[in-house]
């Protein structure tokens, strides 16, 4: 594949799947570092697929895949360096922050939604992400590497989890 | 709340992104990083094929020319099937590492496996070049009458090289190894929540 093409790809992705991108990434980094260091690792192994893509799935489960699995992995590594790294969090950076939030994208219950996903295991909060996004059980089966039946049971413990959790929350009217 | 209600707030964010992206300096790390990737990961196989194909190649020709002992031979040989063995090795994994894989399973078992090969080539490295290595030396340096400052060079850089590889196979690829193991034990096992 040559270079232009597989930049071409890549920026009509990001262009057109960044919302997921960043699901991911606020999904399982805390700290703006953190999540830009994430959103640099998912980038940079999204370029990597480029080549390995074989249409025989659409472009955002591929995505959510390569995403998931480079968060997960990311997210075992980096656990041991979150708290040196938080410490320096707000001295300037040698490099430009690649994320910056948007002030109008503030919503109350959807933080306590992504406090709730991040409290879950890694693999958990993968399967809560794809859930969340409509994906069905046979297509989370496929992409995880599971039978639906096992899908079938974590998921149904995430959702009883979720839900008693929402209701704790309405009811203590955080 | 119901699960269609967490639904419906996760849903809200698909209106508006989340963060703005500096796309320039994305580009950029890309850019810096694409050529760059697989370097690290293949420093050890490509300076272990070099040293020794050349060292391999310096003791054959050395023992050729000047018709030396034995040892020159067996150690020049052993060093090139070292070389050939981690050739061989290396093209194996790369193709195991072009394979396409479907699930995130299947792609955690790839990086287990991978992890796994840097552990045994990492004891490979000790048991069969250090140890070789250091076998085919020291009756080379006795044979040629080398001064004890020579054995304490020879002596201190094998030493000093089974510390690093052994500092690299407990710090890096046997902690690495496990914790894929783990996130491996996690996909697969159930839990139930408290």
């Amino acid at each position: 594949m040559k270079e232009s093409e597989q930049q071409h790809i890549f920026n009509t992705w990001l262009s057109q799947y960044k919302a997921l991108l960043f699901k991911v990434v606020r999904a399982y980094a805390f700290t703006e570092f953190d999540r830009d260091d994430l959103f640099q690792e998912i980038t940079i192994q999204v370029w990597h697929s480029i080549p390995k893509f074989r249409h025989e799935s659409a472009a955002s489960t591929w995505l959510y895949r390569v995403s998931l699995n480079t968060a997960m992995r990311w997210s075992m590594k980096e656990k041991k360096h979150s708290d040196g790294r938080e410490s320096i969090e707000g001295l300037p950076s040698a490099h430009p922050l690649l994320l910056q939030e948007q002030a109008t994208h503030n919503d109350e219950k959807l933080a306590w939604l992504y406090t709730e996903i991040a409290l879950l295991s890694e693999v958990e909060r993968s399967l809560t992400l794809l859930l969340l996004d409509g994906f069905s059980y046979k297509e989370m089966a496929e992409m995880v590497g599971l039978t639906e039946t096992n899908i079938g049971v974590k998921i149904h413990r995430i959702k009883k989890h979720l839900t008693t959790q929402s209701k704790k929350y309405e009811h203590y009217g955080v | 709340m119901e699960f269609e209600d967490l639904k419906k707030i996760w849903d809200t964010q698909n209106n508006e992104p989340m963060y703005a992206i500096n796309e320039t300096a994305l580009h950029q790390r890309i850019h810096q990083h694409k050529n760059k990737t697989g370097w690290l990961a293949h420093v050890n196989e490509i300076g272990m094929m070099f040293i020794a194909t050349v060292t391999g190649g310096f003791l054959l020709i050395d023992a050729i020319r000047d018709q030396e002992s034995a040892y020159s031979y067996v150690g020049g040989l052993a060093f090139l099937v070292i070389g050939v063995f981690v050739f061989f090795s290396r093209r194996q994994r790369k193709r195991s590492e072009n394979r396409f894989d479907q699930s995130m399973l299947a792609e955690l078992d790839q990086a287990i496996k991978n992890a796994g090969y840097l552990v045994t080539f990492a004891k490979t490295f000790m048991w069969w070049f250090l140890l070789p290595a250091a076998i085919f030396s020291f009756p080379n340096l006795a044979l040629n009458n080398a001064s004890w400052e020579k054995y304490l060079l020879v002596l201190g850089a094998f030493v000093l090289s089974y510390l690093v590889v052994t500092w690299e196979l407990r710090r890096v690829h046997l902690p690495r190894k496990r914790k894929l193991e783990s996130l491996r034990d996690k996909l697969i096992g159930d839990r139930e929540f408290s």
